[in-house]
Order: C-alpha cells, then sequence, then structure tokens
C-alpha cells in the first residue's frame, strides 16, 4: 500500500555511522536490496519507527564496485542476515564482518552473481528507450530552433515596420 | 552438564510444508542454539522483470506464494502504481482490501489447522481446514480460482463484483462467524492445547523489537506494528482500527493473535462490503515508468509487513522489483525463540513464526 518514503543518497563510508544512528533512536530495520547498474550495485537501506510519522527512509549508496566490500549492520540489525547474505551470493558484493555468514552459500544457484547478469532482453529495451529518447530529445531541439528561427524572421519586420 | 550434539532438523520434516534447515545444538535435550538455513527452493523471481513488463510481471507475483497470492499482486500492483503516479478508483481499492482479508482469513485458518495437527489435536486440524474450505469457494464464485486468482492488474481489479456476490459473501462469512467461534473456543480454553503452547517459546518484546520482528509474531509479544494502520487508502477509512496484541509473547499468544484476527478480518470485509462507492474499477496505466523513477510500499500480509520496492528504466520492464517478505524478518526472532527450549518444542515454535520459505526465497 501507499506508504510515506524518502530518498537520500549517502556515501559507504556513512552507513555505519547511520546505521549507528537508527538503531539508538528506535528504528527498525525493514530491508536491504541491491539495484545492478552499469556503473557498478547501488544498495538501498530501508529504516522506520513504528509508532512515529511511518515514514520509510530509504538510502541509497550508488556504485560500489562489482566484487566490492561493504560492512555488515548485523551488529546493529541482527534480523538483517537473510539480505546481506542474499547481497553476496546474488550480486558478489562481499559483506565483512557478519554475525551469521554463509560464505556465498546461503542460495544454492546454477549462475553465480545470476542479479548482475543482463539478459539480452533487457538489454535490447535499454537500447531501445535509450534510441527513442534521444530521438525525442533531436527533436525536441529541432523543434526549439525552428521556434528560434520564426522568431527571428518576425523580428526585423517588426524593426522595419517601426522605421516607416 | 551434557556433551552438545548437533540435530539436523529439516529441510524434509512432518511438521515443514516447506523446506527450512535447522543445525540445532542441543545440550541434555535443550536446545542451546539454532542456526537457521534455507536457499533450497530460490527460484529467481525478481530477476524476471527483466523478461516480463510490468502488465505481464503480475502473474508471477502472484505466484511468488499461494497463501499470500492476493497479497503479492496487490503489493506489486500498488508499488509500481506509485512508481506511475496512477490513481486507482476507490471502489477497486475496496475489493482489493475485501480480497486481502479474505486471504488473511484463509491463511490463517490453514495455519491453525497446520498447529492443530502438530500438537495432535486432529479434529482441530479437520475443523479448521473444513471452514476454510468455504472462504475458497468464496473466491472461485468471486474470480474463478480457488488459490491463484488473478483479481488485481495494475490500474485497479480485472473485474467488478456485482451486489448479489458481495451479498453471498457477507452471507457466508456470517455463518463461518458462527462456527469458528466454537473452534476458537478450543483453541484457546482446551487444557490440552494450553499445555502445549503456555509458557513456550517466549520471545520478551525488547527482543522482538530488537530482531526486527514482523507481523503476528512480533504483535503477540506486544509489538504494536501493523501497516494497516499507517496506510492511506481504503483501510484509512475504517470507522475504527487497532491491531490486536499480546503481552504473554509465547507460542500460545501467537496464536491467540491469529485466532482473533480472523474475526477481525471478517468484521472489516463486512464494513468495505457495506461501504462500498459505485463506480469504475479499473485505470488504464499510459506509458512506462521513468527512468529512475523509485517506489516502495508496504503491506500487511498474513504473516506480517511485506516490503516493496520498484525502480523503472525508461521501458516497459522495470529496472528493479524487490519484495522482502515477512519470514525473511522473522527467522532471527525463530532463532531466538529456539534458544533454551525443550527438543520437543522445536516444530511448535517453528511452526508458530508461520515460516513461508516460497516467500522469502522468491
Amino acid at each position: 500500500m501507499a506508504v510515506k518514503q524518502t530518498y537520500t543518497d549517502i556515501e559507504l563510508a556513512q552507513l555505519l555511522d547511520l546505521a549507528a544512528e537508527k538503531k539508538a533512536a528506535g528504528y527498525r530495520c525493514v530491508n536491504t536490496h541491491c539495484v545492478n547498474t552499469v556503473d557498478g550495485v547501488d544498495i538501498i537501506y530501508t529504516f522506520v519507527v513504528d509508532g512515529g510519522d511511518d515514514v520509510y527512509e530509504n538510502y541509497r549508496i550508488k556504485n560500489v564496485p562489482h566484487h566490492g566490500h561493504i560492512p555488515s549492520i548485523q551488529g546493529y540489525f541482527p534480523g538483517v542476515f537473510p539480505f546481506e547474505n542474499e547481497t553476496q551470493d546474488l550480486y558478489g558484493i562481499t559483506v565483512d564482518d557478519m554475525l551469521l555468514d554463509f560464505h556465498f552459500n546461503f542460495y544454492s544457484t546454477d549462475v553465480s552473481e545470476p542479479m548482475t547478469v543482463i539478459t539480452p532482453e533487457k538489454k535490447a529495451a535499454m537500447e531501445k528507450a535509450a534510441k527513442i529518447a534521444k530521438a525525442k530529445a533531436a527533436k525536441a531541439a529541432k523543434d526549439a530552433k525552428a521556434k528560434a528561427d520564426a522568431a527571428k524572421a518576425a523580428a526585423p519586420s517588426a524593426t522595419e515596420e517601426k522605421g516607416e | 552438564m551434557g556433551k552438545a550434539t548437533i540435530i539436523p532438523f529439516g529441510p524434509q520434516h512432518p511438521v515443514l510444508p516447506e523446506p527450512l534447515h535447522l543445525d540445532l545444538v542441543v545440550e541434555d535435550e535443550k536446545v542451546i542454539e539454532a542456526v537457521p538455513q534455507i536457499g533450497f527452493i530460490h527460484r529467481g523471481l525478481e530477476k524476471l522483470t527483466e523478461t516480463r513488463d510490468y502488465n505481464q510481471f503480475i502473474y508471477i507475483a502472484e505466484r511468488i506464494c499461494g497463501i499470500c497470492a492476493v497479497g503479492h499482486s496487490l503489493g506489486y500492483a500498488e508499488t509500481v502504481e506509485g512508481l506511475m503516479g496512477l490513481e486507482v478508483p476507490k471502489r477497486a481499492s475496496y475489493l482489493r482490501v475485501i480480497l486481502h482479508e479474505m486471504s488473511r482469513i484463509h491463511s490463517h485458518m490453514l495455519w491453525m489447522g497446520l498447529a492443530a495437527d502438530a500438537f495432535g489435536f486432529e479434529s482441530l486440524f479437520m475443523h479448521c481446514w473444513r471452514l476454510r474450505e468455504r472462504v475458497l469457494d468464496l473466491f472461485e464464485a468471486m474470480t474463478g480460482g480457488r488459490v491463484i486468482l488473478s483479481a488485481v492488474r495494475v490500474g485497479g481489479m480485472v473485474r467488478d463484483q456485482d451486489a448479489a456476490t458481495l451479498a453471498h459473501v457477507q452471507e457466508v462469512l456470517e455463518g463461518i462467524k458462527d462456527e469458528y467461534h466454537e473452534i476458537c473456543r478450543a483453541f484457546l480454553n482446551d487444557s490440552s492445547v494450553r499445555s502445549r503452547l503456555v509458557g513456550v517459546g517466549v520471545i520478551e518484546h525488547d527482543d522482538a523489537v530488537n530482531l526486527g520482528m514482523v507481523g503476528p509474531f512480533a504483535r503477540a509479544s506486544n509489538v504494536v506494528n501493523d501497516v494497516r494502520c499507517k496506510e492511506a487508502g481504503a483501510y484509512a477509512e475504517l470507522s475504527d482500527f487497532t491491531p490486536i496484541t499480546s503481552t504473554d509473547c509465547d507460542c500460545y499468544a501467537r496464536v491467540e493473535v491469529r485466532a482473533k484476527e480472523i474475526l477481525q478480518s471478517i468484521d472489516i470485509i463486512e464494513e468495505m462490503i457495506a461501504r462500498i462507492p459505485e463506480g469504475p474499477v479499473f485505470e488504464k496505466p499510459k506509458g512506462s515508468p521513468a527512468d529512475g523513477a523509485m517506489a516502495c510500499g508496504a503491506l500487511e500480509q498474513p504473516r506480517g509487513e511485506c516490503y516493496y520496492y520498484a525502480q523503472g528504466n525508461g521501458t516497459k520492464y522495470l529496472q528493479r522489483m524487490r519484495m522482502r517478505t515477512p519470514t525473511s524478518m522473522n527467522l532471527a526472532g525463530m532463532a531466538a525463540a529456539l534458544k533454551g527450549c525443550d527438543l520437543a518444542d522445536v516444530n511448535m515454535i517453528v511452526l508458530t513464526i508461520d515460516p513461508c520459505i516460497s516467500c522469502t526465497e522468491r
């Protein structure tokens, strides 16, 4: 259901301080998950404090390198152990100092780091969307230029009228 | 002090409908540590967003779990609607709540039957499942499906329900209510039931908060956490809604909370039917989610809070769809509840978190 939500970008170095701050303020960690991108993996942490303003606060760490390392927040929120182990298995990101670490054996998968594989369907769709966006931008630029030219053409005639 | 022994529990076990493995470290019949392990049925459903567009994926979402099928399709649809800024007609949001609460009733009845079977009360198990069948009959009458309903779609509902059908739903639920009161009495007052549940698998309130537990499992430890209180949709229009909690913190409290939630769900459905507005039930979505757009949603599934996240990339395929299910948040709580219990109580404690491993692994 629709819930109140916020999104904030943070640096990886801020993560443990953020977790400590949220824990002290009575928040619970709702979720952590990753989004695969061309430049790396975005990792999103979601916190909420029940009985407060009920805002789901999402904090995003952008572009963690593939096969990079992140610190574990299990020390503050022990309930996140499935998500951190999932991050290791599905995205190949190593989570350091986990209390419960399955060492890349949490899920049994045929392909290693399956969520980092970009499927041909997705690649084709993204290329198509990029082409459409490029064409739209070119059309908008062309329209703007035509409008400017028309305005320019109209301007001297006005001057001429004044001169007469 | 005896010698520590590790006893493997599951993944195939009579009390478990789905594969969950526990390494139980046991000393003199007392469990001193329990390490849970899942991962036997990971299907990579979130990855399928790359090959199914946002309209098609709803049929995958509702197949994450047979018991929570309505909930998952609803959570997915509402998150994508948030991503696209789409407002659903009011009648559709009422119909969604009606189906979702019916889903909670059949899920809790299924669980209560399994719990009765686990503590050896076979007739109670049969009565619970007999009543549950009537809810499934209602699903069939409303949507044509008994488990996978395909009733929700992005933008609203697949079909409307006429007044006669809604009146029939109300009539059947009233009948269920009368019979359910008798079953409830057995669950909450029978001495053999109490002897198996009272004081077993205790998780104190502070531990439940610390471990981030959700759903009836948390509410049985007096954690007031129910997404239905936070919503702005049809739930916000209920005349009164207070989450059911207990201060007992044990297995009995978990049974009590779920038993009372069934009656609460019937009341919610009756109120929704009485107040449902006329109008359309579908608003066609236009275009695709914008590149970089993000939206999250939460839903109170029968097992607790389920969190959804969607991100667009300018195409009809989503960049990412995330579904964090309640059981994944409750695994740490389950391991904590098992610490110090008798070996004979392990199956009862595992069952009282109502684990759904299909949901958890997706």
